[in-house]
């Protein structure tokens, strides 16, 4: 099958994670693009009934890959195993998940495939010159377009960059065992890591709902420049009702924020009425964990930062002299001195 | 223990960049305007961890890019690394990882490094490839967006912890020789001491010209910039501060968002 379209399938716990889905979906973009047949690759032990499950939901063909004792995912095995299926498939694209895995895998398989490697995928489209693929640099203040110049393309796809049209619902235990076989081609695989031992995954930071159930989300980022002026975003949360403070990453890195406030890719995925950002740039691992907000206000001193790229309304401002302004503004209104109204 | 740790200068990214003409941009921006990528700082200050724990190690930096880069290597010298080696290239800012990775390969094969550390991405540009380019064109190990990092007592592996989603760590021992690409909160980096950046100022940092590299052929190229898209429609208030402040509670009641 020269010139499929390869979609390697992220599982855990016989469940399918959802960013394979917008991996499958921006598959589809490149057979809209470039034709060819669109194939699910899933590896792991036990993966019969997953890759049953699979097909029955996306209608497409799967490949499983059933190795013994691959429980959760390793990059070595991964590969290993991969480079083998593929010497057959001979794909020429390969679409994955951006996400810690799928970021561990893509760039050493692309080079044991003599393949370009395009990570963070946003856009897919084409021109005269063919098909090509957009991303973010510099923190997202500007979008790329990247061609492949190799036969072979791995890429791996932006979370809430594609959606796709249907909802997959799909686990082990919900395959239709009648129609076996169809659709599904099930090769068996000895790979024994040679440099690696998994000794598991673990929890370290139980999930906490902290941000869950808060209407309006008041975020900090490395723009409040110290501990002490996180006092002035918590004075900002005071004039919310039921409203949660939050951070980027770095302040939690910092300790300055407990970790369970954490916004974004590693980070919990919140949508509140209302987020309002302060001194964040708007890095995509940030912006995945806030696309869901109704209604966003960025406050930032850099006009052509790119959380104004995701705000509905921008205050391009220092936040230490703005946020005092606007706590005052808000007590002068609810007092309702009627002057303040006149402008606005 | 030899150590080799990959570090990047980028851009600061706050302030004004020209998204038309970016290429240009970099080129005439003063080198007061760049410094060390974040994730190599956290890089650097791990093979500094590894090296406390374990006596007789050397650290080697690398920087792949023009002759201004040799600022960060000095600045991982005067955070205690031991030796800076710089790969000189012209003034290109997109870079493939597929070069980069390559012409560190080319170095580092000849070093037998048993540990060699990346950021877990680039902050200009955000590929998140060239660590683990690097392990598979040395034919070693690699574990990325790590998190947590212990020599084993033989020296012989690494004990590493793999930062995953929702809150998960992956773990994991990997035989040695491996490279590891670190992930932020893994450490606090230590500032330069003085004494290290006055010798690190007079070090002699060895310089390759990239060109004397064997060729590498791009696999991928950049083609053409853009602004981003937006997603939402971005009002800009306008006015002094309380005039902001004004319209911004204003907004807000109407949606009843304030108290
Ligand atoms: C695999 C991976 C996963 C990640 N996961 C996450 C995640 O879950 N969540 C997350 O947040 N990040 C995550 N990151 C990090 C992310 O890439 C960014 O580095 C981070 O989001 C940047 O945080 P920031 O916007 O607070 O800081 P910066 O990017 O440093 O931005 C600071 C902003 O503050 C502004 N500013 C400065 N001073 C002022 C002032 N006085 N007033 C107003 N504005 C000011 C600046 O203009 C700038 O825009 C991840 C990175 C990787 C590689
Ligand atoms: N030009 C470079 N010189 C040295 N190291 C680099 C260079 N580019 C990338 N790296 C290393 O690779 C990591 C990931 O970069 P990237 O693949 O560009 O996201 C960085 O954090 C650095 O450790």
């Amino acid at each position: 099958m020269k010139g499929s379209i390869a979609v390697i399938v992220e599982h855990a716990g016989g469940e399918v994670k959802p960013s394979t889905y917008e991996a499958l979906a921006a598959g589809q973009r490149i057979r809209a693009i470039v034709g060819g047949p669109v194939v699910l690759v899933v590896l792991g032990e036990h993966v019969a009934e997953l890759a049953a499950a699979l097909r029955d939901a996306t209608s497409r063909s799967v490949i499983a890959v059933e190795v013994p004792d691959l429980v959760t995912y390793s990059g070595e095995v991964y590969k290993e195993a991969l480079i083998h299926v593929f010497r057959d498939l001979s794909p020429a694209y390969v679409c994955m998940a951006n996400t810690t895995q799928g970021m561990d895998l893509a760039p050493g398989l692309a080079v044991r495939l003599h393949a370009a490697c395009i990570t963070g995928v946003e856009d897919i489209e084409r021109d005269s010159d063919g098909i090509y693929f957009s991303r973010s640099v510099l923190g997202g203040k500007v979008s790329v377009q990247a061609r492949p110049l190799a036969e072979v393309t791995v890429l791996t796809v932006q979370s809430g960059a594609f959606r796709s049209n249907d909802t997959f619902n799909c686990s082990a235990s919900g395959a239709n065992r009648d129609t076996d076989g169809e659709g599904v081609v099930f090769l068996k695989m000895e790979c024994v890591p040679r440099h690696t031992r998994s000794l598991g995954v673990r929890e370290a930071e139980p999930k906490d709902a902290a941000l869950a159930d808060a209407r309006v989300i008041v975020a900090a980022g490395r723009g409040v420049g110290s501990r002490e002026n996180l006092e002035l975003i918590r004075q900002l949360v005071e004039i919310f009702p039921s409203a949660a403070l939050a951070a980027s990453r770095p302040l939690c890195d910092l300790e300055w924020v407990e970790y369970r406030r954490q916004v974004g890719l590693t980070g919990a995925v919140v949508a509140p009425e209302l987020y309002v950002a302060c001194g964040i740039s708007g890095a995509l691992q940030h912006v995945v964990g806030m696309r869901g907000a109704g209604f966003v206000v960025a406050i930032n001193s850099d006009p052509n930062a790119p959380m104004f790229a995701d705000a509905d309304v921008c205050v391009i401002e220092d936040l230490t002299t703005f946020i005092p302004i606007l706590v005052e503004a808000w007590r002068n209104q609810r007092h309702g001195s009627a002057h303040f109204f006149d402008e606005t | 223990m030899r150590m080799l740790v990959c570090v990047k200068q980028v851009p600061e990214s706050e302030g004004a960049v020209s998204v038309e003409d970016y290429e240009e941009w970099i080129r005439r921006a003063p080198p007061s305007l760049f410094r060390m990528n974040r994730f190599d700082e956290y890089a650097v200050e791990e093979a500094l961890r590894v090296k406390e724990a374990c006596p007789d190690s050397r650290i080697d930096v690398i920087s792949v890019g023009p002759l201004r880069c040799e600022a960060i290597i000095r600045r991982a010298m005067g955070m205690g690394a031991d030796r800076g080696s710089h790969i000189l290239t012209d003034d290109e800012p997109f870079l493939t990882p597929f070069a980069t990775a390559s012409w560190i390969a080319a170095w580092a094969t000849s070093e037998q490094y048993d540990l060699i550390f990346a950021g877990v991405m680039s902050e200009d540009g955000m590929n998140g490839q060239v660590g683990p380019m690097l392990a598979e064109m040395l034919g070693v190990p690699c574990a990325s967006s790590v998190v947590c990092a212990r020599v084993t007592n033989d020296r012989n592996a690494v004990y590493v912890e793999r930062e995953i989603e929702s809150g998960f760590r992956d773990t994991l021992e990997m035989a040695l020789p491996a490279v590891l690409t670190v992930q932020s909160g893994i450490n606090q980096p230590r500032y330069p001491s003085l004494s290290n950046m006055l010798r690190a100022r007079k070090a002699a940092i060895e310089s390759i010209r990239a060109d004397s590299l064997p060729g590498v052929v791009p696999r991928e190229a950049v083609t053409g910039t853009s602004a981003p898209k937006r997603r939402r429609t971005g009002r800009v208030l306008e006015g002094s501060p309380s005039d902001k402040a004004r319209e911004l509670i204003h907004i807000l009641r109407e949606r009843t968002l304030v108290r």
